[in-house]
């Protein structure tokens, strides 16, 4: 199931996205303060709901989606909790430590919304990266990596927009302080339950900036899988419903947002969104990936660090 | 006025106004599905909360709860106290609502290997009204509700992989009250002293005035990078003086001048590590 928020006469409404349409469940979803709330109560109580779901999703009517305005689907998190790089990118070296930070939960945007970078320019530049989010279900503490499917709800799609200090280095080092700038937290454009991704470590996640594609990978090239994550991060906080994990991004294809562009997400197996960035300043930077001196891709490795050439594995799995 | 959330045994926890021993329960008390709401209502309607004089409870007879119950967000700067020499730009990092507990309550130590020391460090928290950005410093007042006492508890031992910050993230490991005094009660905020006892003894001791960057300037630099919502907190940075790590049945007390005392435990959990 595809799990969605959507605009309807006013309000946010819980939806299931079926082909290229969308249904409303507003009927079936128990009512709640919030979105936030309304989500976290559709996860909490997905189980016993599911029956009622699953006839609204064969008898509704079917909205079309490009008539339809969806929002974030977890629009206000307690917490997100994100992974410090995590991927391989292509490179034969040792795995890094495991590491996350806090992204500020205020900052979420979803599809059709814009990006605003800040009147700021301490960060020299403001870089898109695309990840797998992982939707939890909770209150779990100390999860084995075993049990990690107990506290996974679904998947969607997130951009962990980010101000940079120097080279590709996160700007406020060791705080990720450069993360958690109003609106730089895309998350959409649904929630694709647990039981229709077989293997989170086997999904082909590509972003495209004004159509020309940047990051494009699969994430089998994570360095710290998602059992670990649920463990890691279950060992420090309590995870709870609506909660998420962002597993870091493979920075190969990493490079600049800057105002006027459109920045597109697509996970397949979970869904495509696309935003708009807005920068008050209109500061540019060369369009494309990111090939400066510390780049990962490995086009920039071979030109700026041909000493570390060797090390470099061909990209495939995608 | 100083706000306390008290509970009494039988009835759900309330906002309510401590006068020296004495907690007063509030005439129209905020409505909310739960304590962070009904603050988020107190804070948008205090001109008008009045305590109910007919109806005093004795403090003994209560038992007070963190005052910022759930916050949307905890921001705790890099600001320091009396520091000789120049210090580096200031930066904040994100704690979330789980590192919340309140006075009398139990600061669990993550279970690391040996390498990792946990600190407490006290320091001042900003109560906000919001929504709060782009706040000039010379404006923080408007964007303030209160002040509070938190224990910043901050893992030592790998700033390598910059893990520090990620461990004291943990549960627990930020102990907020006794209560909220509102800004009127506080006529020199730069004049307000912070200090701190571990098992009895003298531990940190600073002077918000003696800060690497006023009050104002935290405000207007947190609030350049994010919104401040109703109830989030502003940790307001610590000492370097004065800071020992934490043992299993420790006692912390941190207390500010013309707000309060708040103390806390601390035992170390038994799990499975980093």
């Amino acid at each position: 199931m595809k799990l969605v928020l959507f605009e309807r006469d006013a309000r946010v409404v819980p939806g299931a996205l079926v082909d290229d349409a969308v249904v409303d469940l507003d009927p079936v979803v128990p009512s709640a303060a919030t979105p936030q709330a309304r989500m976290e109560a559709l996860i909490d109580g997905f189980d016993s709901l599911q029956p009622a779901l699953e006839r609204a999703i064969q008898t509704g009517a079917r909205i079309a989606l490009d008539g339809v305005r969806l929002t974030a689907p977890l629009p206000r998190p307690s917490k997100v909790m994100c992974c410090i790089a995590n991927y391989w990118e292509h490179a034969q070296r040792e795995a890094r430590p495991l590491n996350m930070f806090l992204k500020n939960p205020d900052a979420v945007v979803g599809p059709g919304d814009t990006i605003r970078l800040p009147n700021y320019t301490v960060p020299w530049m403001f870089m898109h990266e695309a990840e797998l989010g992982v939707v939890l279900k909770g209150p779990v503490r100390n999860v084995a990596e075993s049990d990690w499917r107990t506290a996974v709800f679904g998947y969607t799609g997130m951009m962990d927009i980010t101000g940079r200090g120097e080279g590709r280095s996160t700007w406020g080092r060791g705080t990720w302080l450069g993360k958690s700038f109003d609106t730089f937290l895309p998350i959409g454009p649904c929630i694709t339950t647990a039981d229709e991704i077989q293997n989170p470590n086997d999904l082909w996640v590509q972003f495209w900036n004004d159509g020309q594609l940047r990051h494009n990978y699969n994430t089998d090239d994570m360095e710290h899988r998602v059992p670990e994550l649920i463990a890691f991060a279950s060992r420090t906080l309590t995870l709870r419903s609506g909660d998420l994990i962002c597993c870091g991004t493979n920075h190969e294809g990493l490079g600049p947002v800057q105002d006027g562009e459109t920045v597109e997400i697509l996970i397949h197996g979970i869904g495509r969104m696309a935003l708009k960035v807005e920068d008050p300043l209109k500061r540019t930077w060369e369009r494309g990936i990111y090939m400066g001196q510390d780049s990962v891709n490995h086009e920039a490795v071979r030109r700026n660090r041909p000493q570390e050439a060797h090390l470099l594995r061909e990209t495939t799995g995608t | 006025m100083k706000f306390v959330l008290f509970e009494r045994s039988g009835q759900p926890a309330a906002y309510g106004v401590l006068r020296d021993e004495t907690v007063f329960p509030l005439e129209n008390p905020p409505i909310g599905d739960t304590p962070q709401e009904q603050l988020q209502q107190l804070i948008a309607t205090s001109e008008s909360a009045r305590p109910r004089l007919d109806a005093a409870i004795p403090l003994a007879q209560v038992r007070l709860l963190p005052p910022v119950h759930r916050p949307g967000k905890i921001v705790v700067t890099t600001a320091t106290y009396g520091a000789a020499e120049p210090v580096p730009s200031l930066l904040a990092t994100l704690k979330s609502a789980e590192s919340v507990v309140g006075p009398g309550e139990t600061v669990r130590l993550p279970s690391v290997d040996g390498k990792w020391q946990f600190v407490p460090q006290a320091a001042l928290g900003l109560v906000m009204r919001g929504p709060a950005k782009n706040i000039p410093a010379a404006e923080w007042q408007r964007a303030v509700f209160g002040y509070t006492c938190v224990i910043d508890v901050m893992a030592r031992g790998d700033q390598q992989f910059g893990r520090d910050y990620w461990l004291s993230k943990a549960d627990t490991l930020g102990p907020i009250g006794p209560c909220i005094v509102t800004l009127d009660e506080i006529p020199d905020p730069t004049q307000l002293r912070v200090h701190s006892r571990q098992n009895g003894t003298p531990a940190q001791d600073f002077l918000i005035a003696d800060a690497s960057h006023p009050i104002g300037e935290q405000l207007e630099f947190v609030t350049t990078v994010m919104t401040l919502h109703a109830g989030d907190v502003l940790v307001c940075g610590s000492s370097p003086q004065g800071q020992r790590p934490l043992s299993d049945g420790d006692g912390v007390e941190v207390e500010i001048d013309g707000i309060g005392r708040l103390a806390v435990n601390v035992a170390a959990t038994v799990g499975s590590g980093v």
